[in-house]
């Protein structure tokens, strides 16, 4: 079974438009999604609603920063410290460039970390880009 | 003149010393004197010895009572008696001595003719007695014994007249001596009343030299007992605070002090009674006779054998009040600085609030725009067939203002950011920066006719990313606005260096700008052109300020309306010694 690319976004309309940029490179793998931080944990840590999950890790995780509950900083330094976890590849998809939010994710060990374009073309291109480099042309650490 | 006091009484002791023993020699020659009159008395005594002595023996044989002769043999003894006498008186004239030995022998040969004359008289009656007396051999030896007996005189007699005049020698030197002592005894009397009398006339004028300053004197002066009230002041103390000279000497000086300096005051006395410390700067206030308080500053020492304190003091009031006002000024400032720092304190708050407004609208503002974005095009996609051309053109427009609303925001944060981020000051290679910034912008210059001269440009301190985006405004800009040119010709380059700054300049050929609007060209959202002529933000040429504002440097424009723009930075050179250098 491929393994899947999540999508934490608690944003309805940017989940929409992220997976209909996603589906435009015609990926094989699935897409998982969770609407906040809280939600991402539970799928990572296969429990609550994800408990009977029987996927592998995924391959990428497109994380937004600013989501209620459980924000993107906290998920990504809750992974980064665990070691069953930090080494599934985590890429910031957020509208701020924010220097702080750089810093920060960075220092937590982020893998990449994209701005979300405001013009749509340009944002599919980079939904586009980034999934393509980490389902198909990045090799993923060993299972 | 001291000196000439202590010449004289040395002279007068020589002269007592003198005179001593010249005394002393007038004694000696008045007891010679003596003596030899001594000797001259004992030559006469024995003379007048003898005479009796012969008379007695005459009497005897006259008489020849036997009563008549123990006188005789006493007169006998003491003639012997007066010679030895004599003897001894001149035992130390050899002279005399051998006159006194002839003497002797002589009387010693009359003594045996009388005892002979006297046995005779005893023995064989008056006649016989008479017999013997008359061969005149007892006269005789009486004539040598009075020859002797007067040569002895005689020759004392000279000595005599001798030592008379050495006594009278002496008497005079002694005379002399003590003429001499009394004359300069009467000098040095003389002379040390004339001192004196100097002495006294220069310390009057001393001291009426003293008095004629501290009168005069606008410090106060003043000596004061042990007891708290003043012995003398000076006229400036009446001068200064009002209060009648008497008044001043009549109470204890603490009935003017200020009630708060009594203490202070009282402490400071009783330590100079105790140690007499110099006191430099202790200061009080002393009451004026109107009832303000005047600021003196003293110095006084203490005499504690005469139980006295000398001071002087000085008004200080006026500086008093210039520290009392400086002090006041200081508290005011103070009091500003504080709350020029709570107004920072505010502001950088309000700054704070404003950043995270800022970083709300970055991610707020976008996430709507965004979505307008994109589903105006996947309605595009999905109802694309549906629309005629007024609703593509609606879409259109409404992804057009979508753009512009992104840049729009993009410029803002920018703008924003740079208030608030850390600028550097490293020297940066202009020449570098530029480079990168064409490469961005190549497209459009190989797409259009463009002729980009790029000079040689200087190094400078300052933000090499700032300067990036300075210069990729500037660049832009120029781009632009020459679009309407046929051939756009932009030149970047630098102007003759200065010491302190250098100049860099982006020219064109493009629209330019009416002068008279030049201050405008650097406000936020102000613009001199509108969007259907040349699209933009109105806040490129506001980041460009900013950003050298905060470099230090300064930013200004020339351009007329049709004959392009000219747009100038002034910023510090990298090190003042590469402006020297160059020049």
């Amino acid at each position: 079974m491929l393994r899947p690319i999540l999508v934490v976004e608690d944003s309805a309309a940017d989940m929409e438009l992220t997976l209909e940029a996603l589906k435009e490179i015609n990926l094989a793998n699935p897409v998982a999604t969770a609407r906040d931080g809280a939600e991402a944990l539970d799928y990572l840590y296969r429990r609550g609603k994800h408990a009977g999950r029987d996927e592998a890790h995924p391959l990428v995780v497109l994380l937004d920063l600013k989501m209620p509950k459980v924000d993107g900083l906290e998920v990504l330094r809750i992974v980064k410290a665990d070691p069953s976890l930090q080494v599934i590849p985590i890429v910031i998809l957020t509208s701020s460039k924010e220097e702080r939010d750089l810093v920060e994710t960075y220092r937590l060990g982020v893998n990449a970390y994209v701005v979300k374009p405001v013009v749509f073309a340009d944002f599919v291109r980079a939904v586009k880009e980034t999934g393509q480099f980490w389902a198909a042309i990045n090799e993923p650490p060993p299972l | 003149m001291v000196g000439g006091l202590v010449l004289v009484s040395l002279a007068i002791g020589v002269t007592l010393v003198l005179s001593s023993r010249a005394a002393t020699i007038q004694l000696q020659m008045g007891s010679r004197v003596t003596h030899a009159l001594e000797v001259r008395e004992a030559t006469h005594l024995l003379r007048v010895g003898l005479g009796d002595m012969e008379r007695i023996a005459r009497l005897y044989v006259i008489t020849g009572d036997e009563s008549d002769l123990p006188p005789f043999y006493e007169a006998v003894g003491a003639n012997r008696a007066q010679l030895a006498h004599i003897g001894v008186l001149t035992r130390d004239n050899p002279v005399q001595r051998s006159r006194v030995r002839e003497v002797a022998d002589l009387m010693t040969r009359r003594e045996a003719r009388l005892d002979l004359v006297i046995a005779t008289r005893r023995a064989r009656g008056f006649e016989a007695a008479r017999a013997e007396v008359l061969t005149r051999i007892g006269f005789r030896l009486t004539d040598s014994i009075g020859a002797g007996i007067r040569a002895m005189r005689s020759t004392e007699d000279s000595v005599l007249l001798t030592r008379q005049d050495d006594w009278i020698a002496a008497a005079r030197r002694t005379q002399r001596f003590q003429l001499l002592t009394g004359a300069l005894v009467i000098i040095l009397v003389a002379a040390t009343m004339v001192m004196l009398a100097r002495l006294t006339a220069a310390r009057r004028r001393a001291q009426e030299e003293r008095e004629r300053i501290i009168t005069l004197s606008e410090d106060l002066h003043c000596i004061a007992g042990f007891d708290g009230r003043f012995r003398m002041v000076n006229p400036a103390w009446e001068r200064m605070l009002g209060h009648p000279l008497e008044e001043l000497l009549a109470r204890p000086f603490v009935d003017f002090l200020h009630p708060d300096d009594i203490a202070p005051t009282n402490a400071t006395y009783e330590q100079q009674m105790r140690e007499g410390k110099l006191v430099i700067d202790f200061a009080n206030r002393y009451r004026h006779r109107d009832g303000s308080y005047r600021w003196l500053q003293w110095r006084a020492i203490t005499r504690q054998k005469e139980g006295l304190i000398y001071a002087t003091a000085r008004d200080i009031t006026s500086l008093r009040e210039a520290e009392e006002e400086r002090r006041r000024n200081e508290e005011h400032t103070k009091q500003l600085n504080t709350e020029l720092e709570q107004s920072v304190e505010e502001l950088s708050a309000v700054n704070e609030e404003l950043e995270a407004f800022s970083y709300s609208v970055s991610h707020d503002l976008r996430a709507p725009l965004r979505h307008i974005s994109g589903f105006s095009n996947l309605l595009e996609r999905h109802a694309g067939g549906v629309l005629d051309e007024k609703g593509k053109r609606y879409l259109d427009t409404v992804r057009g203002a979508v753009t512009h609303m992104g840049a729009l925001i993009d410029d803002l944060l920018t703008f924003s950011r740079i208030g608030r981020s850390d600028v550097r000051a490293d020297p940066v290679r202009l020449d570098d920066v530029v480079r990168a910034t064409v490469a961005e912008v190549e497209e459009e210059v190989a797409f259009r006719n463009v002729r980009l001269d790029v000079r040689p440009l200087p190094v400078v301190r300052g933000d090499a990313g700032l300067l990036k985006v300075v210069l990729a405004n500037l660049l832009s800009n120029a781009l632009k606005y020459t679009r309407p040119r046929a051939e756009a010709r932009i030149e970047v380059g630098t102007d003759a260096p200065r010491e302190d700054r250098v100049v860099v300049f982006v020219r064109d050929n493009g629209v330019g700008f009416d002068m008279q609007y030049a201050g405008k060209l650097f406000g936020v959202f102000q613009r001199l052109h509108n969007d259907d002529q040349f699209e933009g933000t109105g806040i490129g040429l506001a980041t460009v300020q900013r950003i050298i504002h905060r470099l230090k440097g300064r930013v200004w424009a020339e351009g007329a309306v049709d004959h392009g723009a000219t747009f100038y930075i002034a910023l510090p050179p990298a090190e003042p010694a590469l402006g020297k250098e160059a020049s």
